[in-house]
């Protein structure tokens, strides 16, 4: 049985020498560069990079989902599939992935019921609360809009209370007001939970909004080229959006993203 | 409104039927609305026994060969290693030719309604399976990725994920399934039950009574229709709200290499031919009847007039079989573009298509013959009235669930309903199209043999049900091995089409 939603332990995720090339009809493609990440217990990291360097092929490799060719995964000294058994990983995908025919509600104990934890009905209705769904619990996927199954989503993530927590864009479908406005809302959740986060995006704000560490990933095959700290305050507000640390950061980041740009195009 | 519509549709086609049946009165075997309804009231005891009967059997079929069919696309979904021998041995099954394997059951059972419910069971069991393995295949990767990420395997992707997605399969299925579980217990009793439709059917044929043929063809296809009407009605109890659209997320081919592709049908034939063999032995079936794969081989390799015989059926069958599934093919895919392009065509084209296929072939191929003449015309319009239902069920399910941000694509640039189909129906309806297609094929060969039986005396049907009669079980089984290899392969060409056409358009259908 895996933990309860109140504060687990950090756990931190370290990958060692990951690299990974696709083989398919068109021959050998290398995705990754043999690559060293460190995400500190309890804090949040943030890969960004050009569309298609493997960002999302780093993230199932976190979470177990996919093999790497070579090195190794390390969730706290397990594996991610030890991890995943004890149900103390969570993933929040590109697409919401909420089943058609569950309600709201059935679809956030889904997480509780697909990790073997016993049924938390006072949870689940408290979790749909904070996300700010409260009222929307009997309705069905097809009847809410995208911002309101992302947030849905997140919140089958959270009922498990996750040490870790993967976020492969999970704001990419919605629009921008409506990603300000999740970006504001629910990473307190989460963090609240002391859990380690590794989040994909390609939106350049969000990853300094969100995380601790912003890491620049290069052209397929993906190397790191930056690793950049975010020296903001928690929790995040909506004031910080205009302060010189959060434009100098992103400055940073997006320089990185241009050299990384730059240098694919010169090999290309 | 829909009810009053409905009303007038039938009240209309009830008018036409007996104005038909006045003008043609003498010259062809047609009874109207009311000589069915005199006949019904007068006989009204002996066609309710009958029908409890028959419905009784064709209800355990339908359990059975269901069942059937869900444990075998959970074996197959389970085990992918299976799924190959899964599918092989639920095609050979599903190919044995009903009108000689009645026969077969009937000495192997004895009296009773073994055989009744055993062939309505192999009506059934192998249209829900392929339809429920297509949807098990459909479910998107994201929510087996979602499974998976809480490391849970295959079973509670199965029990959370999967079963619910293949929901809408599974109703298509069943609804085919209905009207089939019906004709599979009449073909049944044809062989000598004591009482049900199939009975009295043989009975109005041979006396040429065509009043109580044609109430009987007409309570046998009400009851189909209401069977196929429930079987609908399940599916929306089972998933409340409109059917949703489900992507199939792509993924890369699997390929094997060149000698495994080349052994595996090898492989199947050997462990076909392997079971054949072990369950006669394991159950110490009488050799006289229960001929084994050894004593075919013997019986066509020693005696030349009888392999000649067989070869010379089975060429005047093809000839017949291939013109008429290719017409069913046609004429299903063709109405399901109709009844898109033209949604009130549908309201029309649904009921009578209903009504055709609940129409038990058996009762059909007479009269057809009877209107399209003893030669092979009648035959290629029995085989394509039987397969076109099944391939417009199944192509209007694929031509109207193209995902609705497609169909807003093409909204927005006001695309016509013509372009609408043909570039985004047709291509999302090929795997329905490609499911049906394969499922045709022995559905054509019943219907050639059935026909050939009952209507023409030609053919592989008519040198069975003569070989049943005179008790020539090694013709019997050399026709049915014979048959069972003509619609296997006539499967494998179709589904070698289908490989060829999704490399093209659909290559995430070619993953297993």
């Amino acid at each position: 049985m895996g933990p309860e939603p109140s504060a687990p332990v950090p756990v931190e995720i370290r990958l060692t020498g990951v690299s990974k090339t696709f083989t398919g009809a068109r021959g050998h493609v290398p995705v990754l560069s043999p690559m060293d990440l460190t995400v500190a217990g309890g804090s949040t990291l943030a890969l960004v990079g050009p569309s298609g360097c493997g960002k999302s092929t780093l993230l199932r490799i976190a979470a177990g989902l996919e093999s790497s060719d070579t090195g190794t995964v390390a969730l706290g000294g397990d594996s991610p599939d030890i991890l995943r058994a004890r149900g103390a990983l969570a993933v929040a995908f590109q697409e919401d992935a909420l089943l058609p025919w569950r309600t709201l509600q059935g679809n956030v104990a889904l997480g509780r019921r697909l990790a073997r934890l016993p049924g938390d009905t006072g949870l689940v209705r408290d979790l749909i609360a904070r996300v700010g769904l409260a009222g929307f619990e009997g309705h069905r996927p097809g009847a809410l809009s995208g911002g309101m199954r992302q947030r849905a989503a997140i919140a089958r993530c959270l009922a498990t209370g996750p040490q870790v927590l993967l976020l492969d864009e999970p704001f990419g479908a919605v629009d921008e007001l409506t990603r300000r406005r999740l970006n504001l809302d629910l990473p307190p959740l989460w963090q609240q939970t002391n859990a380690t986060v590794l989040m994909v995006t390609h939106s350049v704000s969000e990853a300094v909004l969100l995380s601790d560490r912003v890491v620049v990933l290069s052209n397929r095959p993906a190397s790191v080229v930056a690793d950049i700290s975010v020296a903001l305050d928690r929790p995040r507000t909506a004031k910080m959006l205009s302060t010189a640390d959060f434009r100098s950061t992103i400055a940073r980041v997006e320089q990185a993203l241009a050299q990384a740009e730059t240098s694919a195009l010169a090999a290309q | 409104m829909i009810a009053l519509r409905a009303g007038l549709v039938l009240a209309g086609f009830l008018l036409v039927w007996e104005g038909a049946a006045a003008a043609l009165d003498g010259r062809f075997l047609l009874a109207g609305p009311r000589d069915i309804l005199a006949y019904g009231q007068t006989h009204a005891a002996l066609l309710g026994r009958a029908l409890a009967e028959t419905s009784r059997a064709a209800a355990l079929g339908y359990l059975w060969g269901n069942l059937a069919a869900l444990a075998l696309a959970a074996i197959a979904l389970l085990m992918p290693m299976s799924e190959r021998l899964v599918r092989t041995l639920a095609l050979v099954v599903f190919c044995l030719p009903l009108v000689a394997t009645g026969p077969i059951l009937r000495v192997l059972y004895g009296p009773g309604a073994g055989p009744q419910i055993t062939l309505s069971a192999l009506s059934v069991f192998y249209t829900t399976l392929i339809p429920l393995l297509a949807g098990l295949r459909a479910t998107p990767r994201v929510w087996l990725d979602l499974v998976a990420s809480y490391g849970r395997g295959r079973w509670s992707a199965l029990t959370n994920v999967r079963a619910m997605a293949a929901t809408p399969y599974l109703v298509a299925g069943l609804q085919i399934a209905a009207p089939a579980a019906f004709l599979g217990a009449m073909i049944g009793e044809f062989t000598g039950a004591e009482r049900g439709m199939g009975v009295l059917t043989l009975r109005a044929m041979r006396s040429i009574d065509v009043d109580a043929t044609w109430t009987l063809a007409t309570l046998a296809a009400a009851v189909s229709m209401l069977a196929y009407a429930a079987a609908g009605q399940l599916g929306r109890l089972l998933w409340p709200g409109a059917p949703p659209v489900l992507l199939v997320a792509p993924a890369a081919p699997r390929s094997a290499p060149l000698w495994q592709r080349a052994l595996q049908p090898l492989a199947m034939a050997g462990i076909t031919l392997a079971l054949w063999h072990g369950v006669m032995a394991a159950f110490d079936l009488n050799r006289f009847f229960a001929k084994r794969p050894a004593d075919v081989w013997q019986f066509l390799t020693t005696r030349e007039d009888a392999r000649d015989t067989l070869l010379s059926a089975l060429a005047e069958t093809a000839s017949t079989v291939g013109p008429g599934y290719l017409a069913g093919l046609a004429a299903g895919a063709g109405l399901a573009g109709l009844c898109v392009l033209l949604p009130r065509a549908a309201a029309v084209v649904l009921p009578v298509a209903v009504t055709l296929r609940a129409v038990p072939i058996v009762t059909t191929a007479p009269l057809i013959v009877l209107a399209a003449g003893r030669g092979a015309g009648g035959l290629v319009a029995i085989v394509a009235v039987m397969i076109f239902f099944p391939t417009l069920i199944a192509c209007l399910h694929g031509l109207q669930r193209v995902p609705a941000a497609i169909v807003g694509v093409f909204d927005s640039y006001a695309a016509g309903r013509w372009r609408m189909l043909l570039d985004a129906r047709i291509p999302s309806a090929l795997p329905a199209f490609f499911a049906s297609a394969r499922m045709a094929v022995p559905a054509a060969v019943l219907a050639v043999t059935v026909a050939e039986w009952l209507a023409t005396g030609t053919g592989t049907g008519n040198l069975m049900a003569l070989a049943a009669s005179t008790s020539d079980y090694n013709m019997l089984w050399s026709a049915v091995a014979a048959l069972t290899l003509l619609a296997v392969a006539g499967h494998a060409l179709v589904a070698w089409a289908e490989v060829a056409v999704f490399a093209r358009y659909a290559p995430e259908q070619l993953v297993r």
